[in-house]
């Protein structure tokens, strides 16, 4: 086992490709401290995982991610890794998208990054040691139509990740994004609930590139997550990493909301 | 001239590379409303505009009001009829380490540059698909495509803006409006020299910010701090015919200088 002894703390576990990461880490032989939004989903996935806890988190609560954060450190005594998983989405022309959806969406994608970051940087610098993985999107870099906030914010996060690697490299904390060559169901739903939308149809989800295999996506994810906690990835810091490497904006499986 | 008759709005336009950005449209042959949210600074660009012969306007906005930016573009509409270019420029920056942070910071840089970019371009996109034609420049950052230490908001921000640019680009395709975006270097502005001012305290040790000035144009190919007329001359580009054929680019204008620091 590569992360034996090792804790982790993740947070957004809706999705299959958080539930993959969530799974690897725990048969490498880390322990979890497990959030969502929803308690339930958290404690669902923690009861199916070994040495895991689970923990409602609301990730634009500054408070309830320190309170998180010190949950993981007062049970395992260090958080070696931090993965944000945390992630909504709401497909909607730009001149339509109102300036509350905006806030929505940014918040939780882009401002959760920070608070995150900044709460498990403490325990990081004083251990002179941690990694942190955010979980963002391959949008940032190929940009589609009807999803300008969330294109947006995941490349804040992106660049958050890439400043943060270049302060805390002298403390032996390593920072890096993985990019998502799809948009999940679940952060349809859940982006369409924050909203005040309507929810999305069963099963939809929202595919960048005719490429990239939907089904492999999450357990290739959670072995890069894997690699970069592990000794292997010691020396990778301040990348953004996706599985796909074209700039095709490609719908798959929308839907009515292709017709927009 | 390239711009005749055009009518372009330019936020942040009161002083640095919005201000030169504006003269350089002006001298093109576009009439340009000039935003910012200090009205004198706004105001004495104006009359540097109307000196080259074009008319101009003043418009005191804070782009993060939604309010204040409809007001703006229906001041434009009201006096000039149209809305053919729009550069988004208003943007601010901070130093602060993240271990550090006040969130105030945080939401300081990502409100203005940021979400502030959302506001005017949507304003402005609204009215261009009226026209079926528009160009709208957004001035994002070398910051959007690396990071650096102590600007960990500001370059959040900017790489921001550059996603957000090339999904509104897909979007306002089909109606012939095209949404590009400029990335700067170390350019002289008030902005760097603030930022050069904090960068040397945090720095101490007796750095001065002539110090951090003179590595920022070692850092440069080309061997000199950029102008915002280095800028200007590149937005003009995006606001003619010229680029007719581009749309969703990030365009760096930084003397040679790589992304990260």
């Amino acid at each position: 086992m590569k992360l034996s002894d090792k804790t982790a703390i993740v947070f957004g576990c809706n999705g299959l490709i958080a539930q993959a990461i969530c799974k690897k880490l725990s048969k490498e032989g880390c322990k979890l401290v497990i959030t969502d939004f929803k308690k339930e989903q958290a404690d669902k996935l923690a009861s199916e995982i070994k040495n895991a806890i689970g923990i409602g988190v609301n990730v634009c609560s500054e408070k309830e991610i320190k309170e998180a954060m010190d949950i993981a450190i007062k049970k395992y005594g260090k958080i070696d890794f931090v993965v944000n998983s945390s992630r909504i989405a709401l497909f909607k022309e730009t001149v339509e998208l109102t300036e509350n959806e905006w806030d929505i969406i940014v918040d939780f994608n882009a401002k959760s990054m920070f608070y995150i970051a900044k709460a498990a940087l403490k325990n990081m610098i004083d251990n002179n040691h941690g990694t942190i993985i955010g979980i963002t999107s391959k949008t940032a870099n190929s940009g589609p139509a009807n999803l300008s906030a969330y294109a947006a914010s995941m490349n804040a996060s992106i660049g958050l990740l890439r400043s943060l690697s270049c302060e805390v490299r002298n403390n032996n904390i390593r920072v890096n994004a993985l990019c998502p060559g799809y948009i999940e169901h679940e952060e349809l739903v859940l982006g369409a609930e924050l909203t005040h939308n309507e929810p999305p149809d069963e099963g939809i989800y929202i595919q960048f590139s005719p490429l990239i295999n939907v089904a492999n996506e999450p357990e290739a994810l959670a072995n890069m997550v894997v690699f970069l906690a592990s000794k292997e990835g010691e020396f990778i810091t301040g990348q953004a990493y996706s599985l796909w490497d074209d700039d095709l904006t490609y719908y798959r499986n929308l839907g009515q909301m292709a017709e927009l | 001239m390239r711009l005749e008759n055009k009518t372009a709005v330019v936020t942040g336009a009161g002083q640095g590379i919005g201000k030169g950005i504006a003269l350089a449209l002006a001298r093109e042959g576009a009439n340009v409303v000039i935003s910012d949210i200090n009205l004198t600074e706004a105001t004495k660009v104006v009359r540097e505009i109307e000196e080259l012969g074009r008319k101009s306007l003043a418009v005191k906005t804070d782009v993060t009001s939604k309010k204040e930016v409809d007001d703006l573009i229906k001041k434009t509409m009201e006096k000039f009829g149209s809305l053919d270019i729009m550069v988004s420029n208003a943007g601010v920056s901070s130093m602060e380490y993240v271990i550090d942070m006040p969130e105030e910071k945080w939401d300081f840089n990502m409100d203005v540059n940021l979400k502030g970019t959302f506001l005017v371009t949507q304003a402005a996109a609204q009215q261009m698909i009226k026209q079926q034609n528009g160009k709208i420049i957004c001035t994002a950052s070398m910051a959007g495509k690396g990071g650096v230490a102590t600007q960990a908001h500001y370059n959040a921000s900017k790489h921001g803006v550059i996603a957000y640019v090339k999904s509104l680009a897909q979007e306002l395709a089909p109606c012939g409006i095209t949404v590009n975006s400029i990335c700067p270097g170390s350019i002289k502005t008030s902005m760097q020299d603030r930022e050069v001012q904090w960068g040397a305290e945090i720095r101490g040790a007796g750095a001065t910010p002539e110090d951090i000035r003179e590595e920022m144009a070692n850092f440069t190919p080309l061997g000199r701090i950029g102008l915002p007329e280095d800028i200007a001359k590149v937005v003009v580009f995006f606001a003619s015919d010229e680029s007719a054929f581009m749309t969703g680019q990030a365009i760096n204008v930084t003397g040679g200088q790589s992304n990260t620091m």
